[in-house]
């Protein structure tokens, strides 16, 4: 059904670019991505293949050869690394062809699944999205076309995304903002500039050289980006529209959006949910919000854990190996636990983080993200991080992790004086922070997004 | 650094510690309490680059004067 759509957009666009390499400059039209699926189809058919896993960034041709298993109920299965591949095996259908495509090392392998393995799944997914693994738990994401196609018309309807639009997407395809661009884009017949892996100096090259109109990125790559300043700011002017995906943008970022016309988007969901919320900001002194429910989606938040529950018929299908785990996710109400902290601002959800992330100073909650979201950011120091330090008066006190921006020509210790001075004045008690930590640059995930478990276990 | 100008320097940090004899110990006097004392760790700790112990300082002994101590033997170590 999704494969099928995509045909379909190809059909009408022909020799259109469908996608740049943003990288390499190497570009693919719609009629060749055509050519390729129809002929990897023919491929994986003949060969009895009905798995294909990729693993890093497929190229542009083994995309082709990636889309094409969906044309006959078969699931495309993209990995950030090597390391899942076993694990992936042992969980699927016993005695399945998989082809396995590694960008990586650049090989093709061929493998069967585990002839032992009865699988537990009801249906054949199309795509198992490992979700990131912020929690530490990473999940396979289960989903059917049907799903995928309506998420894809969700985001198309909502940000009135059309042929004349230029995507450009941050996140590789094994993630599902990655994913989310590449398939909307190719069913709204656009462009789609890929910047994969994220770097800066790749988005403010792909922006100046593509005039791109439309993207989703990560918050960590905007806080990266906002230190390329004016360069990223310059590197918006083509963009009709930005979309922020759970953190909120930075004050500074909203005013020049507002300023130059550009619309801002604050959303929230997860891989599981897809969006769930959304609001388009029309003043640059908007509350800090991610909008209110969505048409068919309904939210809660937990009266007593504060988590953010959504029922929608964007769900997953499932968890690869999980099954039991998946039904553990939802409520007597058949609400989806999403393992978020959130509040109503009236009709409003705010995003308070994942609810593990919270820990106590002496019986007082501390929430980091949002002290994290009251630093407004200091000459040096654009960003921190706060962490929880084990202490065996207080259970924990505050750390915080700060990544020292040379350009202003201050040392770290100069940013750890002003770093406490501004907690003094702006924090509570129990919330000012013990240690400062300066680090080179930020530990990220694959998708990009802050590797937050990686600092607080170089704490302990 | 002599003692005098630490003990000046502390009390610039916290002007509740004037409030306290120097013999006397800190958290036993309630003058400050367990998040004043240690955010004026934290304040000693940014502004010389040295290490304290914190349990050594919410002590039921632990005084003023053997705070001063302490910033001074740091202070010589760096």
């Amino acid at each position: 059904m999704l494969i099928r759509s995509i045909l379909n957009a190809c059909k009408y666009c022909g020799d259109k670019v469908a996608i740049i390499d943003g990288h390499s400059g190497q570009s693919l039209t719609y009629k060749t991505l055509a050519i390729n699926i129809k002929a990897s189809a023919n491929y994986l058919k003949f060969n009895k293949i009905s798995i294909v896993i990729s693993v890093g960034e497929p190229s542009l041709d083994d995309l082709g050869l990636c889309l094409s298993i969906g044309l006959f109920d078969g699931t495309w299965i993209p990995l950030a690394d090597s390391e899942q591949i076993t694990y992936v095996l042992r969980n699927l259908e016993g005695g399945s062809k998989v082809l396995i495509l590694d960008s990586t090392s650049g090989t093709k392998d061929l493998q069967q699944s585990d002839h032992s393995r009865k699988s537990d799944l009801n249906s054949t997914p199309f795509l198992i999205t490992f979700s990131s693994g912020t929690t530490g738990h990473p999940k396979g994401v289960l989903l059917d076309q049907v799903t995928k196609l309506h998420r894809s018309q969700q985001t198309i309807d909502l940000f009135a995304v059309g042929p004349r639009d230029i995507l450009l997407s941050s996140s590789p395809v094994h993630h599902s903002l990655g994913q989310r661009h590449l398939f909307v884009s190719l069913l709204a017949k656009g462009t789609l500039v890929r910047n994969v892996p994220f770097t800066t100096e790749g988005w403010l090259f792909c922006a100046k050289k593509y005039n791109p109109t439309f993207a989703i990125p990560v918050s960590t790559q905007v806080k990266l980006l906002e230190k390329k300043n004016p360069e990223f700011e310059h590197s918006l002017h083509s963009f009709r529209a930005l979309v922020m995906s759970s953190a909120p943008c930075s004050s500074n970022l909203k005013r020049f959006l507002m300023q130059h016309k550009i619309d801002l988007w604050e959303t929230y969901g997860c891989t599981e949910t897809a969006f769930a919320s959304a609001v388009k900001l029309t003043s640059s002194d908007n509350l800090e919000n991610v909008g209110s429910p969505l048409s068919q989606v309904n939210i809660l938040v937990d009266e007593q854990t504060s988590e953010i529950k959504v029922k929608t018929p964007y769900l997953c299908q499932g968890y690869l190996g999980q099954n039991s785990v998946y039904k553990a996710c939802f409520d007597e109400y058949g609400f989806f636990k999403t393992g978020d902290r959130g509040a109503w601002l009236g009709k409003f959800l705010q995003f308070e983080g994942r609810l593990g992330l919270e820990f106590t100073v002496a019986g007082n909650r501390v929430n980091p993200l949002a002290i994290e979201r009251q630093f407004p950011g200091l000459p040096g120091v654009g960003s921190i991080v706060a962490v929880p330090i084990p202490n065996t008066i207080f259970d924990h006190t505050v750390g915080f992790f700060f990544v020292n921006d040379d350009k202003y020509q201050t040392t770290a210790h100069d940013s750890k004086k002003k770093l406490f001075a501004w907690a003094v004045l702006n924090l509570q008690k129990h919330e000012i922070p013990t240690q400062f930590i300066s680090i080179n640059a930020w530990p990220l995930l694959p998708n990009g997004k802050l590797d937050r478990q990686k600092l607080i276990q170089s704490i302990r | 650094m002599i003692r005098a100008d630490i003990l000046s320097a502390l009390e610039d940090m916290n002007s509740k510690l004037c409030g306290i004899d120097p013999q006397q110990p800190i958290y036993a006097s309630t003058v400050l309490d367990s998040f004043e004392i240690l955010q004026l760790i934290t304040q000693i700790e940014v502004q010389y680059e040295i290490s304290l112990d914190i349990n050594e300082l919410l002590g039921s002994k632990f005084t003023i004067s053997d705070l001063c101590r302490v910033i001074s033997v740091e202070l010589q170590r760096c």
